[in-house]
């Protein structure tokens, strides 16, 4: 009788991973698949729902607001890729100099922001933002002999509000991604640059953008979602309703729809919708990119 | 041999990480014994202002001493965003909440959105006590005739004046009975300071629904918006005048008259009034000190004679959870810390609230001295004890409450008072038919 023997050499990577396969199961995945199915129902509590099979589906498609909170998020995720690709990069690549003075000073200064809570931040940037005379960036502004602006409260401004805070915050996160991505290009491509005659801005656009385009991927993906997901600064900004939707987003919709309504189905559903466009837009984005595509 | 065993101990040892991982998720709600070993009952609180918080810890401490069934009461503060999304989490899965919770009012209309409310009735013990409440306080935490809360406050609207922008100006504030008496009083105060006489919220709506209720009106009838009714073209219009018209107000720093650039403005000396309620007393006192001695409180003005003088404004009601473990006991002590006679008084002392047990504002003891009655006077009651019978709300628990509340800041408000953009009717009108649809 031969004893079966447990591999364990096969089982053990199973079992490292286990943990956070478990993890995703259960956190992640289930509540996923529950969020699709709630988006089919109308919620009055756990033990009191009922099928509406597209109602849901049907009111957000009639939805103003959702559309109103769509059109915010695309204008913000726009902006805030456009700047917050190349200005990192270029913040990254200066602090990446040889013999710049205080390197490591610059460079915490850059990524403390992005240690401070989005809600303090939020709260100091609303107080900067304050329609009075008296507030920080209309004192700026003064000094230029333009009247106080109501910031918070017009559509354009509202949107220069938040992608301000984006910015400050964020710059540092992907300065930091940036620079990694420097450390690893090689000093003999610069130096041969060098002796073959290049310009430092040369050198900048034939070598450092295209090696980096693996960590600018990266950072063009993260930023996606995370601008389509935005709701903190908005929320400290004007709270669940901001005059005539100047800063809704559709985390707004869903935070509001849940917890200002109760309405927990349509909440899912517009879950549901954002995770759809986030997911379509990331695949258009890695489509153009050229990711996934056989190297060679 | 010995190699195996360290591997099998490895995932003997991640097994049980595992398993106590996941145990401790589930076991987050209830406990396995709701006694303490001294016979209390173990019950837990969540509220979101500390003081009261406080107020219920030291409320268990006087039941304990009078009563049989003693209670051990664990009260947890959380910031209000963050409990009422565990608490409405915790109530839709039917477990995880607390025996008692305080919800404020708006919270409560989508609490009490269900038709089944995950709380259980205060009929019963409210019983004794039913003639001295004020009972339009009750009425808001009203569903199917039952009451599923009982408020801390009544809330009652008052117009708080400067006396010393009054003063400059040369107005007698007690002679202003009218909006259009309040009207002139602030041509004045703009001529002559050139202060503002009121600032307009835009992102709240306490002093329009004020305005409202006091006419006898209201916005909601069997759960349909009745925005378009004379009484709300009516309140609008004039806050709209007062901005754009006569010029003698502006919509308010910050978008309401409850937030702390508010305050600062007002500290400053730069407006002249509010009309707030009972519970802005404490948001002066705290955060308005230079304006100590200096702000008189007055019933409010009135559209046409037979207009109440008052209304009722914001509260939060305490309420028992259907998971509570001994609902009835949660129930009588919910109601006796805010409805028998020592506590009311304390509510007052505590909290610098109106109680809504009313037989007591007329005693002695709610002039005694305390943080507002050093700051406000003495008399402070005898104002109240005059506007408490006028005391009405707004509807603020119908199902359409949350929708029409979220349309009108988002929509109606911001393109008619913070922009001059539509004329009230008209945006009254559309709100009416979005919200009716």
């Amino acid at each position: 009788m031969q004893k079966k023997r447990i591999r364990w050499q096969s089982i053990a990577p199973y079992l490292f991973v286990a943990p956070f396969i478990i993890s995703f199961l259960v956190f992640s995945l289930y509540p996923f698949i529950n969020a699709v199915i709630m988006s089919f129902q109308q919620v009055n509590g756990f033990s009191d729902t009922q099928w509406v099979g597209l109602a849901n589906y049907r009111q957000l498609f009639n939805d103003g607001d959702f559309y109103a909170a769509l059109w915010n998020v695309l204008r913000y995720t726009f902006w805030t890729i456009l700047i917050l690709i190349p200005l990192p990069m270029l913040v990254a690549y200066i602090m990446n100099q040889k013999g710049l003075p205080m390197k490591g000073f610059f460079r915490s200064v850059y990524f403390v922001p992005v240690l401070t809570s989005s809600v303090i931040a939020g709260l100091i940037f609303k107080y900067a933002f304050s329609s009075e005379k008296t507030g920080v960036f209309n004192e700026w502004i003064s000094h230029l002999g333009i009247a106080p602006v109501d910031w918070l409260n017009s559509s354009g401004t509202a949107m220069f509000a938040l992608i301000v805070i984006a910015v400050w915050r964020w710059l540092g996160t992907n300065m930091i991604y940036f620079l990694s991505g420097l450390q690893g290009i090689s000093p003999e491509l610069y130096e041969s640059a060098s002796m073959d005659g290049a310009n430092g801005f040369q050198k900048f656009w034939y070598i450092t953008i295209p090696l980096l385009k693996p960590i600018t991927i990266y950072v063009l993906t993260i930023s996606i979602m995370a601008g389509f997901s935005m709701f903190n600064e908005s929320y400290v900004y004007w709270g669940a309703q901001s005059p005539n939707n100047v800063g809704t987003t559709l985390v707004t919709l869903i935070y509001k729809a849940a917890f200002t309504n109760g309405n927990f189905g349509y909440s899912c559903t517009l879950g549901v919708a954002l995770f759809a466009i986030v997911v379509v837009v990331n695949i258009i984005q890695t489509r153009v990119m050229g990711l996934f595509k056989d190297e060679g | 041999m010995k190699k195996n065993f360290g591997k099998k101990i490895g995932l003997v040892l991640l097994t049980a990480l595992t398993t106590i991982g996941l145990a401790a998720c589930g076991n987050g709600g209830s406990s396995s014994s709701n006694k303490t070993a001294d016979g209390k009952t173990k019950m837990t609180m969540w509220t979101f202002v500390d003081a009261q918080g406080t107020f219920f810890k030291n409320a268990a401490k006087s039941w304990n001493k009078t009563h049989k069934q003693k209670i051990d009461l664990t009260v947890n503060v959380l910031p209000f965003d963050q409990m009422n999304q565990k608490l409405t989490v915790a109530l839709q899965s039917g477990s995880g909440a607390p025996d008692i919770a305080d919800v404020e009012l708006g919270q409560g209309a989508i609490q009490l959105k269900a038709d089944k409310p995950a709380y259980y009735p205060l009929n019963s013990a409210l019983k004794p006590y039913m003639n001295n409440l004020v009972k339009s306080r009750l009425d808001n935490f009203k569903k199917n005739g039952n009451y599923y809360g009982l408020d801390y406050h009544v809330g009652t609207t008052v117009t708080y004046y400067n006396t010393d922008i009054m003063k400059a100006a040369g107005v007698d504030y007690t002679k202003i009975k009218t909006w259009d008496d309040y009207e002139k009083a602030g041509e004045q105060v703009k001529a002559k300071t050139g202060k503002w006489m009121n600032e307009v919220e835009y992102s709240a709506m306490f002093q329009y629904d004020a305005m409202v209720t006091q006419q006898h009106a209201d916005y909601i009838k069997n759960d349909k918006a009745t925005l378009t009714n004379a009484a709300n073209v009516r309140v609008l219009t004039q806050l709209q005048n007062w901005i754009y018209k006569d010029k003698i107000a502006r919509t308010a720093v910050g978008g309401s008259i409850d937030n702390d650039q508010f305050f600062a403005e007002m500290n400053k000396g730069n407006v002249a009034s509010v009309t707030m309620p009972s519970w802005y007393m404490e948001r002066i006192a705290d955060h308005m000190p230079k304006l100590k001695g200096k702000i008189a409180i007055a019933p409010m003005p009135v559209f046409n004679e037979g207009d109440y003088r008052s209304a009722g404004g914001g509260g939060t009601g305490t309420m028992v959870t259907n998971q509570a473990s001994n609902k009835k006991l949660a129930a009588k002590f919910v109601v006796w810390a805010k409805a028998s006679k020592g506590q009311a008084v304390k509510i007052w002392e505590d909290l610098g609230f109106d109680p809504v047990r009313s037989d007591i504002w007329s005693e002695p003891v709610m002039k005694e001295d305390n943080k507002y009655t050093r700051y406000f006077g003495k008399d402070i009651f005898d104002t109240f004890v005059q506007l408490k019978s006028q005391v009405t709300s707004t509807t603020k628990t119908a199902k359409i409450s949350p929708d029409l509340n979220d349309y009108m800041l988002k929509n109606t408000f911001p393109s008619t008072l913070l922009k001059d953009k539509m004329t009230p009717k008209a945006a009254l009108q559309k709100a009416n038919d979005a919200l009716n649809k």
